[in-house]
């Protein structure tokens, strides 16, 4: 059995709030646990804040789409937009030092989603749009 | 996201209420700022209420700790869920933080 849920957001950083109520009807809808719930709300929140501060320009108006796909055992998904084209599996990510003058900031969010999901995946579509495949596995 | 102030034994006590992500940062920033605007130097933040942090939030305790930091304060963390724990976890600024699980031992702290 194999459920779906398709979601459109504007390229508006006030629109992830739209991510974090949609996780919390799944968590009901198909019986995530918090911990699964939490992480998955976690990587997408950092992936389109990335994508909404980076990827458009300030005034251009576009589409995300987001398709969440509950199968067996894992949820997977599917983050589909057309701005800039940026593999964000590259970056290099590393933990913060542990002494306040040598803490570097960036690439946090990076190193949330490789250390929160199973599966972080990036490929173009052959419409040039940024593809990013994410995947969690249920335990 | 609701920004508390408790001044308790000379300790400013900031409690986080709500979700601490980009969208909220910068009122969030702001608000901080002011409370350690007079130069506080014992200052606890309590997550009782914070329901979610990301990489976003995670910037705005960096700033409260080097704002404290530069008049030679200190800054404590009390009462993270298993859920803001673990962003502390993975960055490794559990390590960066003093952390303690209870408002009463961050008072203990100063």
């Amino acid at each position: 059995m194999t459920s779906r849920k398709l979601i459109y957001i504007k390229n508006r950083i006030a629109e992830i709030n739209i991510i974090h109520d949609v996780l919390n009807q799944l968590k009901d809808e198909w019986g995530l646990d918090t911990t699964v719930s939490a992480d998955i709300v976690v990587a997408l929140d950092e992936l389109l804040a990335n994508a909404i501060y980076h990827a458009f320009k300030r005034d251009e108006h576009e589409e995300i789409k987001i398709e969440f796909i509950r199968e067996d055992n894992i949820i997977r998904i599917g983050i589909e937009h057309g701005g800039i084209l940026f593999d964000p599996t590259r970056r290099e990510v590393k933990k913060a030092a542990s002494t306040l003058d040598d803490i570097e900031i960036g690439g946090l969010g990076i190193l949330l989603v490789k250390e929160l999901m199973d599966v972080f995946e990036y490929r173009v579509t052959p419409e040039q749009k940024n593809f990013i495949t994410l995947i969690k596995h249920l335990r | 996201m609701i920004v508390s102030e408790v001044i308790k034994g000379g300790i400013k006590i900031v409690g986080l209420n709500g979700r601490l992500d980009i969208s909220t940062q910068d009122a969030v920033q702001d608000k901080i700022n002011a409370l350690l605007s007079d130069g506080s130097a014992k200052i606890v933040i309590d997550c009782s209420d914070l329901t979610f942090i990301s990489s976003a939030g995670l910037r705005v305790f960096m700033s409260a700790l080097k704002q404290v930091s530069s008049v030679d304060g200190k800054l404590v963390i009390s009462n993270l869920n298993d859920t803001t724990r673990k962003i502390f976890d993975i960055t490794g600024y559990d390590s960066v933080f003093n952390i303690t699980t209870s408002l009463d031992e961050a008072i203990k702290q100063f």
